[in-house]
């Protein structure tokens, strides 16, 4: 993944995103136990006292600065909106449409002579390259403005972020689409397309400014809601109907479909006016994808053996996340399928790490999509018309058909109350067995919890009150992620 | 089950199957089928398949007749044939089309053409096989995609699967020859598309003929 070795390289150099990335708090001790409710996407396990919540978090949560600034923003306003049902104010608007957004990318392609119907052509037949079953689906154009998909939801994805020691870089804006239903349907197709902008890099009060922009939509009246949308995306560097450049460094598409019974396919392709070829500067080309291992590296082989050994070594280190090789990784486009059990560990690995199985799992998309998250294929599944996208456990918590537990409260997120967030219990197998190698299969069941929206806030929250922009980690580090979904 | 793979894998080697069915004067009454679920006291309507329906007495057991005499003349291991084998393909016949955006393409027989034409693929010109059980075999890789997806790094369980129809996973298998091939060509990446995520398709709640569990549908098989 080009981000990861930009960044990892960064890290080499001066020792920040190092330390950025060291998440290790000791909880005992910590003055804001906010900072202890995640490690890395996951919600750290706590026990609940028999008697209820102990006073002494409870008082520290509600005195958090990060707390009451999370208390405040409304996650459907300001991280996830995805309210596309009948009323909706902002949903249908021409400025976020399917059109609008290739008009976008097509700017970042040719600023001085912009194609959006060339380059949303050219993009299809890309598709169709990589996922031999999309012309069957209906989803063909020969203009833009006949393309069939209708916005899911927008995400603030400033969470992808990483600090350096001076910026931040690699926060996203992602626009999510799904295949426009047949009139007669009674289902929507499973086929949805992402198309994620990154923003250029901000500097520390910058990004201060960008969240508070964000996290003021939570305050808007709902009349004014739609415009201060749009101002708020044009704020973060997109031009979305405006006369000027866009500001996004580069664009993916990520396109998850589902190909057979119980089969999905995830292509992705890659807009990028700073790769090295012309072509790939101004058109979709399919790229590699991000922190995915081959499906073809066994894992009962010596290479996977190998980066097992590298994995553990990092997570040991305290990095919670492994860049995966270029050679190790995954063609463009990949299926997969919900397998009953998670990843498991490498034959000969004796005491094989659970956090290294944890990082490397939930890093990768085929993973994060099914039996790593108890989430069926798709993070933000596709609609019917007049009816909003039902996002899944892993993002909203339980009840997502409501959404009544998108913005937990934070005890009960501290304590990973399982009524509220996504608990989710599933067995992996690993080796044990005396002497070496280690070769006797065990099948090992773990919970983990998730609200991912909830990760995505207090990420949003605890940059809106950095205030300590000259010096210090920044108290984000804790809730950024650099895994999309 | 068997009888139903068995029937689909025929029509794929044979489709003249399809019009023995049709000769047969299959009927199929469509009908908006609602269906709500209440577990621990929490409804959930669950999602409908666009092409449920009734089936009729004598229509449906001359379906079954018809399709016991093709496969009983196309082999002497064909298996007995139920009623609700007759009542799915009946259904099938009479889904007009299987994709609501592409309605002149995606008929049951446009479907079975497809396999057909990945099946003579899958021969490359070589013999056909002669296991009894490879008529199923073939039919259920048509409807399930996880024991396909599972060809190209054959895990335990699809060996175990695979074995339970005669089948070794090597390639100097026949019928695993045959299978593979068929089922890596784009007429049969397209074929199951449209049988089985066709937004007309039977499928779209629950489902019944897989061998692997499909999360998401096979929970609620069982009514």
């Amino acid at each position: 993944m080009q981000f990861h070795k930009v960044v990892l390289s960064a890290a080499f150099l001066s020792g920040c995103l190092y330390l950025a990335l060291h998440r290790k708090v000791d909880a005992q001790n910590l003055a804001d136990p906010v900072l202890d409710i995640f490690d890395n996407r996951a919600l750290k396990p706590h026990t609940k006292p028999s008697t209820g919540p102990d006073p002494v978090i409870v008082a520290k949560l509600q005195n958090s600065v990060i707390g009451k600034a999370y208390n405040a923003i409304r996650p459907e306003r300001s991280l996830l909106i995805y309210d596309c049902g009948k009323g909706s104010s902002w949903c249908g608007q021409p400025y976020f449409s399917f059109q609008a957004i290739f008009s976008e990318a097509a700017k970042l392609a040719n600023g001085s002579h912009p194609d959006p119907d060339g380059l949303a052509v050219a993009w299809y037949n890309s598709a169709c390259g990589l996922d031999k079953v999309l012309p069957r689906e209906g989803a063909q154009f020969t203009m833009l403005k006949d393309a069939p998909f209708q916005l899911l939801a927008i995400a603030n994805r400033m969470d992808l972020a990483n600090f350096d020691g001076q910026k931040w870089t690699g926060a996203e804006i992602h626009f999510v689409y799904g295949l426009t239903p047949a009139p007669q349907a009674t289902g929507p197709q499973d086929l949805m397309v992402i198309m994620e902008f990154e923003l250029p890099a901000y500097d520390r009060l910058g990004f201060t400014k960008l969240a508070q922009a964000w996290s003021g939509l939570s305050a808007v009246a709902a009349p004014q809601y739609f415009s201060q949308l749009l101002g708020v995306l044009q704020v973060s560097g997109l031009s979305l109907g405006q006369n000027r450049p866009t500001k996004a460094v580069r664009v993916h598409s990520r396109l998850n479909h589902a190909v057979m019974a119980g089969v999905w396919r995830l292509s992705q392709l890659l807009l990028d006016p700073a790769a090295p070829t012309p072509a790939e500067r101004s058109m979709f080309s399919p790229a590699k994808l991000d922190d995915q291992i081959k499906k073809k590296v066994q894992q009962d082989s010596r290479l996977y053996l190998d980066l097992w050994n590298k994995v553990e070594g990092v997570v040991q280190s305290g990095v919670l996340q492994y860049a995966v090789p270029d050679e190790l990784l995954e063609n463009p486009s990949v299926s997969y399928e919900h397998l009953p059990q998670s990843m498991g560990t490498p034959p000969g690995v004796c005491k094989a790490s659970e956090e290294a199985r944890n990082v490397l799992a939930l890093q990768q998309c085929t993973w994060c999509h099914t039996t790593e998250s108890h989430t069926l294929f798709a993070h933000i599944p596709n609609r019917l018309p007049n009816a909003s996208s039902v996002p899944s456990v892993f993002l909203a918590g339980q009840d997502p058909q409501h959404g009544s537990n998108l913005h937990p409260s934070l005890v009960d997120l501290y304590y990973g109350e399982p009524t509220v967030v996504d608990s989710n219990s599933f067995t992996y197998t690993t080796y044990e067995g005396a002497g070496s190698p280690c070769g006797t299969a065990v099948t090992k069941q773990i919970v983990r919890k998730f609200h991912d929206v909830a990760r995505r806030t207090l990420f949003l929250a605890a940059v809106q009150t950095d205030t300590a922009h000259n010096n210090g980690r920044p108290s984000a580090d804790p809730f950024s992620t650099s895994f999309p979904e | 089950m068997y009888d139903f793979w068995f029937t689909l894998g025929t029509a794929t080697i044979k489709p003249a199957l399809l019009d023995a069915i049709q000769n047969a004067g299959p009927v199929f009454d469509f009908v908006q089928r609602i269906i709500v679920e209440i577990e621990d006291g929490e409804q959930t309507l669950r999602p409908s398949a666009p092409s449920a329906g009734l089936l009729e007495n004598t229509p449906t057991t001359a379906v079954r007749a018809a399709i016991a005499k093709y496969v009983g003349a196309f082999s002497p291991a064909a298996p007995p044939i139920g009623i609700y084998c007759a009542g799915r393909l009946s259904q099938l016949m009479k889904i007009p089309f299987f994709s609501s955006t592409d309605q002149a393409h995606t008929s049951f027989r446009d479907i079975i053409k497809l396999a057909n034409q990945a099946y003579v693929k899958g021969l490359a010109g070589g013999a056909e096989s002669k296991l009894p059980s490879f008529p199923a075999f073939l039919g259920l890789c048509l409807v399930d995609g996880q024991l396909v997806e599972g060809f190209e790094n054959p895990g335990a369980d699809v060996k175990q699967i695979v074995s339970e129809f005669g089948i070794s996973v090597d390639s100097a298998n026949r019928e695993w020859q045959i299978a593979t091939a068929f089922a890596d060509t784009d007429e049969f990446a397209s074929a199951t598309q449209l049988l089985m995520l066709g937004n007309m398709n039977p499928w779209r709640g629950t489902t019944l003929e897989q061998v692997f569990f499909w999360d998401g549908l096979s929970e609620h098989a069982i009514p």
